[in-house]
């Protein structure tokens, strides 16, 4: 899943990035290639993450096998509720990543240029730009986490439980974030961020700089 | 691209003009260099996203807790003579009113069930829908197994269901 979505997701950004008419500002390129990109990636494995979410929701208390009543649980749903709901959840996992996305990439190029034009990690004649992708990414995927948790919160719920009240399903998204704010408080909102902001580190070390990389060699 | 080898410079050279050649033949340059990063982009991508994955399985496994699992702060005593059934959590922030359970997820995940030709569903307002009969909550197992932070998730995530669970999700995210 992270496999194909991440190569839908960078292989489009860089197209769109590179493809975007050049009317549109150099500020907001990267927010609209990142954002489209996203949207992409994220529709097409939704179904996958439905899956999985569930798949790490489940607690077992007897000893059964978890991937099959996950699945099991999934195709009665399909059956009751349709093929649609396979992308339960989608609108919610896009109201988190697309904004992470445009947050992400608008933070990430402006501090890794200011960190560049401060000259912060070039020691000698090196520019040290590992340094610099790593910082600007962590900083910036630490922020756009921050701000897009109620969503993630929202979408796990979402994709793990139905909501009921008075006797139909809540879909609003901002129904659902006012629910889990009035009964949990406002802390309920940001549930699961520090292990998602622990995330951002190893994935902006590992997974970005290959890309910096090869970005920096190609300008050059 | 020079070669530090002095012997095989002239054999680089040569492949470099074979190639050059061929791409003023057949497609411009340009084309050839574009094809190479978007494939290179695709494997650096691929490699970083199977290490990235394996490394924060744990952490997704434990964000996907915390967020599902029902609030373990306060409980909620149960209105007189009522007995807890699945889909009804005897936990809840206040009295219960958005007690998400861990016997929604049970009922929600394994059964599908279908009481009346209705979907069974995890209700916001506790004791009132006929919709779920029978069967006691296990409230008690799922407290004792509840926490709220991370590392408590993780301890607690690999002692009641063992190491391996950290990393589910793992096969479909790769």
């Amino acid at each position: 899943m992270a496999v194909p979505a991440n190569v839908i997701y960078f292989v489009g950004y860089d197209t769109l990035r590179t493809s975007l008419p050049s009317a549109i500002p150099q500020t907001l390129a990267p927010l609209i290639a990142g954002m489209s990109a996203r949207t992409f990636a994220v529709a097409a494995i939704s179904p996958l993450e439905l899956f999985r979410t569930r798949l790490q929701a489940y607690h077992p208390t007897e000893n059964r096998s978890s991937f099959r009543t996950v699945l099991n649980g999934i195709s009665s749903l399909v059956r009751e509720q349709g093929i649609r709901s396979l992308w339960r959840g989608l609108e919610l996992t896009l109201w988190r990543d697309v904004p992470f996305s445009g947050i992400y990439w608008t933070g990430y190029e402006y501090l890794r240029h200011k960190l560049k034009d401060y000259e912060v990690f070039r020691r000698g004649g090196e520019t040290g730009f590992f340094e610099e992708a790593f910082t600007a990414g962590w900083m910036s995927g630490t922020f756009a986490a921050f701000v897009t948790q109620p969503f993630d919160v929202s979408k796990t719920r979402r994709q793990v439980y139905t909501t009921v009240t008075q006797g139909s399903e809540v879909t609003g998204t901002l129904k659902l974030m006012g629910m889990i704010r009035r009964d949990e408080g406002i802390r309920g909102l940001w549930k699961g961020f520090v292990p998602r902001m622990l995330k951002v580190a190893p994935a902006c070390a590992i997974m970005y700089h290959p890309c910096s990389l090869y970005d920096e060699l190609a300008n050059v | 691209m020079a070669s530090a080898i002095p012997g095989t410079t002239t054999t680089n050279n040569s492949i470099n003009n074979i190639n050059n050649n061929s791409n003023s033949n057949n497609n411009p340059p340009q084309n050839v260099g574009q094809n190479v990063s978007t494939i290179q982009k695709s494997i650096s991508a691929i490699s970083g996203a199977f290490m990235t994955s394996l490394l924060v399985t744990p952490l997704d496994v434990v964000r996907v807790r915390l967020q599902s699992q029902q609030p373990a702060s306060a409980t909620a005593s149960l209105p007189m003579g009522t007995t807890p059934r699945l889909g009804y959590s005897t936990l809840g922030a206040n009295g219960g009113s958005s007690a998400v359970t861990a016997c929604c997820r049970e009922v929600f995940f394994s059964r599908g069930w279908s009481v009346n030709g209705t979907t069974v569903q995890c209700d916001y307002i506790p004791y009132e829908s006929a919709a779920i009969e029978g069967g006691v909550c296990a409230a008690e197992e799922t407290t004792k197994r509840s926490f709220q932070g991370t590392w408590e998730g993780l301890r607690k995530i690999a002692r009641y269901e063992g190491v391996t669970s950290l990393w589910r999700g793992l096969s479909p995210t790769l």
